[in-house]
């Protein structure tokens, strides 16, 4: 993929997150894929992953230590921190020999621990978001009533009136077919009888009727298809309209 | 590297990086990837928290009709990078408690 498809499907996975978390990681990669095709790697999937997965990475890490701070504020809170200095606290100075046995603390929590502290604010910021979300997607539900609900009968009906179309077509495929076979053995039957007292009227007769028998055959090999194909049809149009308001219904959750 | 680098380690190494001179992004990533194997999309999460801590700043500068955003190490992250060097070292004799040398 190349960089510039490669950002617009980023920013477009990106969407959601702040304005100003999305344009500073777009600026960051952006940079950073322009550095590398100048280096001769322009492939940006190669060299970042799929941008996809990219932004999950994005979304993740601001999850996990909230979102950048306005500089001023962020200021305040350099120095030391409490928790890793605790963890000096029992063995001060250079220790010259290195001593057997099992020591009171494990020194891995200095170098492993992460700011979560902020974490906490960005959730509540997140789900306030969200909240207002819902009550506007019911405010525009509510105004879009009087377009919605005629909308929704005209398009119920015309659901309707597809499937009436297509029942028709079924029923009169079948009476064609009964017709034929009924017209076909009367008249095969008829000319048979015919045979003996009219020769010509009984050979014309039967004739017809076999023809009529025949193509009775026909027919009713090609409706049995076509009204497979029908059925297949509006049972996959439904099955398309389910998994549609599935996804939907996902979506919003 | 056979040892996953802990974020806070991270950190510290990006400071240290950038208390010799200012670089940007892809400069940086090359720099640390080379020795540490850390992956290209690694950076940018250590660079934005260190910013929003206040330890780097930044500052743009065009190049080849574009902008290249270096980043500089403030006097917060000077005081950071002591503190994590001192923090290392007292690390690296515990450990090396058990995994130094034979003797």
């Amino acid at each position: 993929m190349n960089t510039a498809d490669y950002l617009l499907k980023l920013e477009q996975e990106l969407r959601g997150l702040d304005q100003y978390d999305q344009q500073n990681a777009l600026a960051y990669y952006s940079e950073y894929l322009l550095d590398a095709e100048a280096t001769g790697k322009t492939d940006a999937v190669d060299i970042l992953g799929s941008p996809r997965s990219l932004a999950a990475q994005i979304r993740a890490d601001i999850a996990m230590d909230g979102a950048v701070q306005p500089q001023s504020q962020a200021q305040s809170q350099p120095g030391p921190q409490p928790q890793s200095q605790s963890d000096l606290q029992p063995q001060s100075g250079p220790r010259p020999q290195p001593q057997p046995g099992p020591q009171p603390q494990p020194p891995s929590g200095q170098w492993a621990g992460g700011a979560q502290a902020t974490g906490q604010a960005q959730l509540q910021r997140k789900s306030r978001k969200q909240g207002l979300g819902t009550v506007w997607t019911v405010v525009l539900a509510i105004l879009a009533i009087p377009l919605g609900v005629p909308l929704a009968i005209v398009l119920f009906a015309l659901i309707i009136a597809v499937l009436a179309v297509l029942f028709a077509a079924l029923v009169t495929m079948i009476a064609v077919v009964v017709a034929l076979l009924v017209y076909g053995l009367v008249c095969s039957a008829g000319g048979l009888v015919l045979l003996f007292t009219h020769l010509a009227t009984g050979l014309f007769y039967s004739g017809v009727g076999l023809v009529s028998l025949a193509l009775c055959v026909l027919l009713a090999i090609a409706f049995l298809k076509l009204g497979r194909l029908c059925i297949t049809g509006v049972a996959r149009f439904f099955n398309a309209i389910r998994k549609r308001l599935q996804n939907r219904e996902r979506g919003i959750k | 590297m056979s040892f996953p680098i802990a974020a806070r380690l991270l950190d510290a190494c990006v400071l240290s990086v950038l208390g010799q001179a200012d670089a940007y992004g892809y400069e940086l990533t090359q720099n640390l990837q080379g020795s540490l194997g850390v992956s290209e999309s690694t950076l940018y999460p250590v660079l934005r928290r260190l910013q929003s801590g206040g330890f780097l700043r930044t500052y743009d500068v065009p190049h080849q009709g574009r902008n290249r955003r270096y980043y500089s190490i403030t006097g917060d992250g000077k005081a950071q990078l002591a503190q994590h060097r001192s923090e290392w070292t007292l690390y690296r004799n515990r450990i090396d408690a058990y995994l130094g040398s034979e003797a």
